[in-house]
């Protein structure tokens, strides 16, 4: 098995993951002080984990490594799906506050619509709707939330 | 009697109009969403979460637990009707249960589920009247010391009876750790892994990483396949069990009860262990093995007692000693924290109205279970039949909605996606995020422990193997991971979770 297919198993991939983690862990936790362990610093604790997940890394890949005949690479990462899920919330995030929930409503549901390939549009904007004023109904006025309902511009 | 007194005191909360109605919501809501497929009782009660905020504590946690069981119930309605488990704790009952309704008994395996749900939900909430105080008084006189351990062997356990690879599991607990430890520090002030952000000064949201890494990601896991047509679900015809089935489900009832009791209140147990453990139990003890997997009503009614009677159990750890023994429990904890009300012994005790309120709460869910469940069959029957592909989109806008409503940041949503992307790689890697989850939840309290003990101690980290309860925890927790490296009984937990 190459080194390109060896990574992409799960074991190494996870493995890689976790020492990724703990790298990151440690580089930002170098900096705060220690302290000993009767009184220790804030650095202290994410330190230690940090290290430890490193040391399970490595172990999680060395197996990995070592069971590598009997594994499978992933190949059915569905990257389309994930972006345009992630994306569909983002826009979320976006358009709350400036353009109120419901054209954030609308922008979600018709992006994630687009993610699974398989509904009509006529089906997408009808959801969409739905969604919209049901949302507007149950949070906005049964539940109270203070929250931006249409663009701040209207 | 105390024990009556205590079960007085709960009932006045649970039977208040406005309880009885929240228990009554969330039951349903539960079933509801329960049934739908592709939606687990963790994404329930992960999206739910939020709506619940606004409620008072007390009612807050009812409706949660009646999420939660009305959620495990639906999903053994779907996994009778359309062979299709709504979770993974009714995996067991499509074996007989769908068998049984392609006999034209769906009826009768749902009334069967119903009975011995109820039966068992009842017992293992008595169970948890009976060993909360005791429980409790002891989880009182356990210092930091004893604490950490205690916390240190809930955390193995819950990866021990887990599925999957060991050494996978104890790295997302490490990594859980890890993301509890993201905000300022108590003691010091100071802020870590901030990564100079100032929203992350208060730490990570529970809410948006529960999400994250439960809906979101479990979203993208299921658009990878592409939907089939939607499964026709069987007819049903009379509900009534005759009293063959009657005379054979019973005992099976009581030995599922038993088996649910006991394992849900273990870490990492649960529902889902209990009604693997209780098919097999039955599968050995019936003279006639063969009728198992043909539509034998044991079958139906031993997982389905045991799933209810771990699920009420699994409370047992949480609501005495302050562990979270599993996903679910973690998101229950979460939810009181949120509350203000830090799960632990001293629950009991400084707020009764409370703990005792929810725990009768149970019974009267249980029985609303019942009495709700059988008459609107048709209209479960008719959800089921809703497609996936209206519904992941109504999941996610409710998800957005949740998060942001919190506090009103956008902050945080990011955060739900941040925890999408790292979740779908967990599901791609194989890694379970529960044990991530539970550490999570009890990182910064161990870390609190962990500091007064060695404070206590001078520095001295000999001290978590010199006092002797602490001694036993740890070794009970090397013990568990002995067993899972021991070969043999490897073999023989693979062969379990593959049955």
């Amino acid at each position: 098995m190459s080194v390109r297919q060896l990574i992409r198993t799960p074991d190494v991939g996870s493995g890689i993951m976790f020492i990724a983690f703990g790298l990151l862990g440690l580089s930002f936790s170098w900096d705060l002080p220690t302290g000993s362990a009767m009184s220790m610093g804030p650095g202290y604790l994410p330190q230690m984990v940090s290290g430890i997940l490193l040391v399970f890394g490595l172990l999680v890949s060395a197996v990995g490594i070592a069971r590598a005949r009997e594994a499978v690479p992933i190949t059915n990462w569905s990257w389309s799906a994930l972006i345009l899920i992630l994306i569909s919330v983002g826009a979320f995030a976006i358009a709350i506050e400036p353009l109120g929930l419901v054209v954030g409503i609308v922008l979600t549901t018709l992006i994630a619509i687009v993610a699974g390939r398989e509904s009509r549009w006529g089906e997408a904007l009808a959801l969409a709707a739905g969604l919209a004023v049901f949302s507007v109904v149950l949070f906005a006025y049964a539940l109270g939330l203070p929250m931006r309902i249409w663009p701040s511009f209207w | 009697m105390e024990f009556l007194d205590n079960i007085a005191t709960g009932l006045e909360v649970a039977l208040s109009a406005s309880n009885l109605f929240y228990c009554l919501v969330g039951a349903l809501i539960g079933t509801l969403i329960g049934v739908l497929p592709g939606v687990g009782p963790i994404a329930t009660v992960a999206m739910l979460l939020p709506i619940t905020f606004y409620l008072e504590p007390v009612s807050a946690l009812i409706m949660l637990a009646g999420i939660y069981y009305g959620a495990q119930y639906g999903g053994s309605t779907t996994a009778i009707l359309i062979n299709l488990p709504g979770e993974s704790s009714s995996v067991v009952t499509c074996l007989d249960g769908y068998q049984m309704a392609r006999n034209g008994r769906a009826g009768a395996a749902l009334v069967i589920a119903a009975l011995g749900s109820l039966f068992a939900g009842c017992v293992a909430t008595l169970l948890i009247v009976v060993f909360a105080p005791p429980l409790t008084d002891l989880a009182l006189l356990f210092g930091p010391t004893e604490y950490f351990s205690l916390m240190v062997l809930g955390l193995i356990a819950a990866v021990v009876l887990a599925q999957g690879s060991l050494l996978k599991a104890l790295a997302m607990i490490v990594l859980g750790l890890l993301l509890g430890a993201i905000g300022t520090d108590v003691t010091t002030g100071a802020q870590r892994l901030t990564f100079g952000l100032s929203e992350l000064a208060d730490g990570i949201g529970f809410v948006p990483i529960a999400m994250g890494l439960f809906a979101v990601a479990e979203i993208v896991k299921n658009l990878e396949t592409p939907e089939g047509r939607t499964r026709r679900p069987e007819t049903i015809r009379g509900y009534w069990p005759t009293r063959d089935e009657f005379r054979r489900s019973w005992p099976a009832v009581l030995r599922g009860t038993g088996i649910g009791s006991f394992l849900g209140v273990l870490p990492g147990g649960g529902a889902l262990l209990s009604s693997f453990a209780a098919y097999t139990v039955e599968k050995r003890l019936s003279r006639e093995p063969e009728r198992f997997g043909r539509g034998a009503v044991e079958g139906v009614a031993a997982p389905e007692s045991a799933n209810n009677a771990g699920a009420q159990a699994s409370f047992i750890p949480l609501l005495t000693m302050g562990i979270p023994s599993n996903a679910v429990m973690a998101l229950m904890a979460g939810a009181m924290m949120v509350h203000g009300v830090q799960p632990g012994p001293q629950v009991m005790n400084s707020n009764p109205a409370l703990f005792w309120g929810m725990i009768t709460s149970m019974w009267i869910g249980n029985l609303m279970l019942v009495i709700i469940n059988l008459p609107l069959i048709q209209i479960w029957i008719a959800l089921l039949r809703v497609p996936y592909r209206l519904l992941y989109p109504a999941i996610l806008v409710f998800c957005c909605i949740g998060v942001y409503s919190l506090n009103n940041s956008t902050f945080e949503v990011f955060l739900m996606l941040v925890f999408g992307l790292i979740g779908y790689a967990f599901i791609k890697f194989e890694c379970e995020p529960a044990p991530l989850l539970l550490a999570f939840v009890l990182g910064p309290h161990m870390e609190e422990h962990l500091r007064r003990a060695m404070l206590l101690s001078r520095g001295d980290p000999s001290i978590f193997v010199r006092e002797p309860i602490s001694l036993a925890l740890l070794l009970l927790a090397a013990f568990l991971i002995a067993l899972v490296l021991a070969p043999s009984i490897r073999r023989g937990r693979e062969v379990a979770f593959r049955e």
